[in-house]
């Protein structure tokens, strides 16, 4: 990977259930650990990972908790979809997340076609 | 890695000399692990570890270099937020024998 592609990872998948939000977040901190910060896409029930979390009780590490991280490692803006929001409810004015602007994407499709390379999860 | 014994215990390491179990953490297993890396522990050493601890209870993550540079800077000033200050305390990696020492696992995204 050259140092001037640009990287977008987007997060498909709710946490929990199957490791793939768990294995895509550890994707963008290993790219960000190696002088790659990617933007990131939350995007259908991707978008699930920023709503609070109380992992304990099935023994999981918190993935919001994890996700609060991302400011640390480089990573200052989240794109989220705002359709995925509605079709689940979530109004967008409840989310934050420490550190991190939020930003609402209408069209997703263009955003996603501007990048060099696309990790999906 | 050899076990290390701290009071007639015996606390068990992985091959790399991280804890098995983050509970036996002590400040005694600290020292125990610092002399294995040949590093003599000063409150400047303890400053870093106790913010180690802190980074993992707020992110449950062991941090990367960047992420560690940046916390450490944003609470014992810029002065200290420096690669170079960690890098004298925690040679050679400075995320990685930090987080030994502390007692958090090995950072995944740590390669």
């Amino acid at each position: 990977m050259s140092q001037n592609k640009s990287i977008l990872a987007i997060c498909r998948h709710a946490p929990y259930g199957n490791s793939l939000a768990r294995e895509g977040l550890e994707a963008v901190l290993a790219c960000a650990a190696m002088d790659q910060i990617p933007e990131v896409l939350l995007i259908n029930d991707g978008v699930f990972l920023l709503l609070e979390q109380d992992a304990q009780q099935i023994g999981e590490k918190n993935l919001r908790r994890n996700l609060t991280a991302l400011p640390m490692f480089g990573v200052e803006t989240l794109h989220l979809c705002e359709r995925s929001l509605q079709q689940r409810g979530i109004d967008p004015a409840q989310l934050s997340l420490p550190g991190a602007e939020l930003k609402l994407l209408q069209n997703t499709g263009a955003f996603i076609a501007g990048f060099d390379q696309v990790l999906s999860f | 890695m050899e076990n290390l014994v701290i009071d007639g215990r015996e606390i068990p390491l992985d091959k790399e000399g991280f804890l098995r179990n983050l509970d036996d953490w002590s400040p005694q297993v600290a020292e125990a692990l610092a002399a294995q890396e040949n590093i003599a522990l000063t409150e400047d050493h303890w400053d870093v570890i106790r913010l180690l601890q802190d980074f993992y209870r707020e992110f449950e993550l062991s941090p990367a270099m960047r992420p560690l540079v940046k916390y450490v800077g944003q609470h014992l000033g810029t002065d200290k937020g420096r690669s170079i200050f960690l890098m004298q305390l925690f040679p050679p990696s400075p995320a990685k024998i930090g987080s030994k020492i502390a007692g958090l696992p090995k950072p995944t995204n740590c390669l």
